[in-house]
């Protein structure tokens, strides 16, 4: 206790007298090294997490409902509809027909009938326009063109991906069609059925499901697909703030939709890849903020060496008239931890009051993902505690090297 | 009584053909409550001596007994807390903690000692006081002169009441004036208050005021000159 108090008194009163620069200068050094430690990790699983967050507005949901093992579709839709809209947690959905079909383009101005045709085979996927953009909002995703309206007929909407322009970017990996563009005629085949449409709009989203995909009106897709049981093969769910996804799940099954179709909360649903992309990229970023670490160390290693080496007759004086040694070596330590704390403390006021929600309305925009800055609170202490750690060794070992020296060397200045 | 005794000191520097012999065998003793000068030439060995004397450097030969404790069996710990409770220190470069105010830095010996702060804070202002320091308790060293500094810093030797005090030439950076103020305040401490005192001083003006003065040359002690005898029968 007496050696803590003095150490407390020496250490707190070199900060106070220190040079104010100087000590700013130090905590902005341990800021940035919190921040990088922060935020390099931080967006780059904000990177997964800002496309699983698209995924989950634009495609998935919070609840999905699909087919059970060994079924084609979802069994008995049309009860699990009636009941639905009348769950208080629920605050959008959308049904979904999915199937396969082969759209053709430019046939009507085709003059060599020997010659290949402009063909792409896609996902057709019909909705119900107004549901599916209460759920996804995928009018916002119409990048050309309009989007469906209820009332009509004979309109499809196509994704971005199967326009040849687009394919290209992605070295034709995706089937793709020529010149098409909102007002196009083309024609998808089902089986034995064609049938013509106007290209309606073009879709594009960071959602490869949705970029991948030519929509049509449910009716249109039921003719088509001669799915006349209604029966879908997915049922998305968008809830109200701040309800349980697990909570609904279970009150699914207690409704006996287990019987009809699987139900997945959003976690359960989405690939295992993206769990373990964002790990990965967690450890990646959590490697390269240790090199932070290490140089901010050096950093308070090399003040702390300067401040002591200069002190050190000082030093030798103290123990001289009878200071402990730890004494001393507690006055640097809590040095470094005065800088560590700050350092941190207004690292984590910025991240926190400023670069989260700055990032989550401004996304850093990435090829394949509008990225946020991830900063959850647990892992941000776990790294606050090993940098002020760090810091604390950092802070001991220069204390020790020179509070070490004999006594009387240092208080004469003898090497 | 005694209350240093130094048989045969020894003091040996480097190895081999490097090596330097400061003190050669020094006998000496001092007894309590008596104030005694170390004088000679600059590379006598006085400082030398004061160091072995005062437990901060070790001895290469002979035995050093302090208050009846033999130094040379003490360990590095042992040592530091001896200097603590037993020994006070006067450097001549006032050796004040820069970042400290004059309370803090006479108490700083008294909180190694355990003493609560604010007991600790109230001895080191009665202490400052009796050095005549009033009014400049919460002065950083570097708003005090050179006279003044010299000053807090024999309150901070004295402060936790030492059996003996060494005093490196405490008058060395101080102007005359200041000189003979620090050592009138000395010779008054130990007058009033019976304190042991060895000084290393170059000046013979100053050792008047002490019992006997110790004048060495070439790491031996070629005469002890008595002023004023001090308990030793004579």
């Amino acid at each position: 206790m007496r050696i803590l108090r003095i150490g407390l008194l020496l250490g707190w009163r070199q900060i106070q007298r220190a040079n104010k620069w100087t000590t700013l200068l130090i905590i902005f050094v341990m800021m940035l090294t919190f921040l990088n430690l922060i935020a390099v990790s931080g967006v780059l699983v904000g990177l997964i997490t800002g496309a699983e967050n698209a995924v989950r507005a634009e495609y998935l949901g919070d609840l999905t409902l699909t087919e059970r093992d060994g079924e084609d579709h979802i069994l008995d839709t049309e009860t699990i509809l009636r009941e639905i809209p009348y769950f208080p947690e629920i605050s959008a959905y959308s049904v979904r027909y999915s199937g396969a079909g082969i759209i053709e383009a430019n046939y009507k101005e085709r003059r060599d009938l020997k010659g290949e045709r402009d063909t792409a085979s896609v996902s057709v996927t019909g909705i119900d326009p107004t549901l599916e953009n209460n759920m996804s909002g995928l009018a916002s995703n119409i990048i050309d063109g309009e989007y469906l309206d209820p009332n009509e007929e004979g309109y499809i909407l196509i994704g971005y991906y199967y326009l040849a322009e687009a394919a290209i970017k992605f070295g034709d990996i995706f089937d793709s069609v020529d010149n098409v563009k909102p007002g196009s005629t083309i024609r998808l085949t089902v089986g034995d059925v064609s049938k013509e449409f106007i290209v309606k709009g073009i879709v594009q989203s960071k959602v490869d499901q949705v970029s991948l995909n030519t929509y049509i009106p449910e009716r249109e897709f039921r003719r088509l697909f001669d799915r006349v049981d209604r029966n879908a093969d997915q049922i998305v769910v968008r809830m109200q703030p701040n309800q349980s996804e697990a909570d609904l799940k279970e009150t699914f099954i207690a409704s006996g939709f287990e019987k009809y179709a699987k139900i997945k909360t959003y976690d359960e649903g989405k690939p295992k890849f993206i769990t373990d992309i964002k790990d990965t990229f967690n450890t990646l970023g959590t490697f390269i903020g240790s090199i932070g670490i290490v140089v901010a160390s050096i950093t308070i290693f090399i003040i702390i060496f300067i401040n002591a080496l200069s002190r050190r007759q000082q030093i030798g004086i103290l123990k001289g008239i009878g200071i402990e040694r730890r004494a001393i070596e507690v006055a640097y330590v809590f040095q470094s931890a005065i800088y560590a704390l700050l350092g941190s403390f207004f690292g984590a006021l910025l991240t926190y009051a400023f670069l989260v929600p700055y990032f989550a309305v401004n996304p850093i925009v990435f090829p394949f993902s509008d990225g946020i800055l991830v900063a959850p609170v647990y892992e941000t202490f776990i790294r606050f505690v090993v940098l002020f750690i760090i810091t604390l060794i950092a802070g001991f070992l220069p204390a020790w090297m020179i509070v070490k020296q004999n006594t009387l060397n240092s208080i004469l200045g003898r090497k | 009584m005694n209350i240093i005794t130094a048989k045969n000191i020894h003091r040996k520097f480097g190895e081999g053909n490097l090596e330097t012999h400061i003190l050669k065998g020094i006998d000496l003793e001092v007894a309590e409550g008596e104030f005694v000068a170390i004088m000679g030439k600059s590379g006598a060995g006085k400082s030398t001596l004061m160091y072995q004397l005062s437990i901060l450097d070790e001895p290469s030969e002979g035995e050093v007994i302090i208050n009846g404790t033999n130094i040379i069996d003490l360990d590095e710990k042992e040592r530091t807390t001896f200097r603590l409770n037993t020994l006070g220190y006067i450097f001549q470069n006032y050796a004040l903690v820069p970042d400290l105010s004059s309370t803090e830095n006479v108490m700083l010996p008294l909180l190694m000692r355990g003493l609560a702060w604010e007991e600790a804070k109230k001895t080191a202002q009665e202490v400052i006081d009796s050095v005549g320091m009033v009014e400049k308790y919460e002065n950083l060293p570097a708003e005090l002169s050179g006279g003044e500094q010299q000053r807090i810093s024999i309150a901070r030797a004295i402060a936790g009441k030492p059996k003996i005090l060494f005093a490196d030439e405490p008058t060395a950076n101080l102007d005359s004036v200041s000189g003979q103020q620090v050592i009138d305040l000395m010779t008054e401490l130990n007058k009033r208050h019976n304190q042991t005192i060895v000084m290393v001083t170059h000046e013979r003006e100053y050792a008047m005021g002490c019992n006997r003065i110790f004048h060495m040359e070439d790491g031996l002690i070629i005469d002890v000159e008595v002023l004023r005898n001090y308990g030793r029968g004579e």
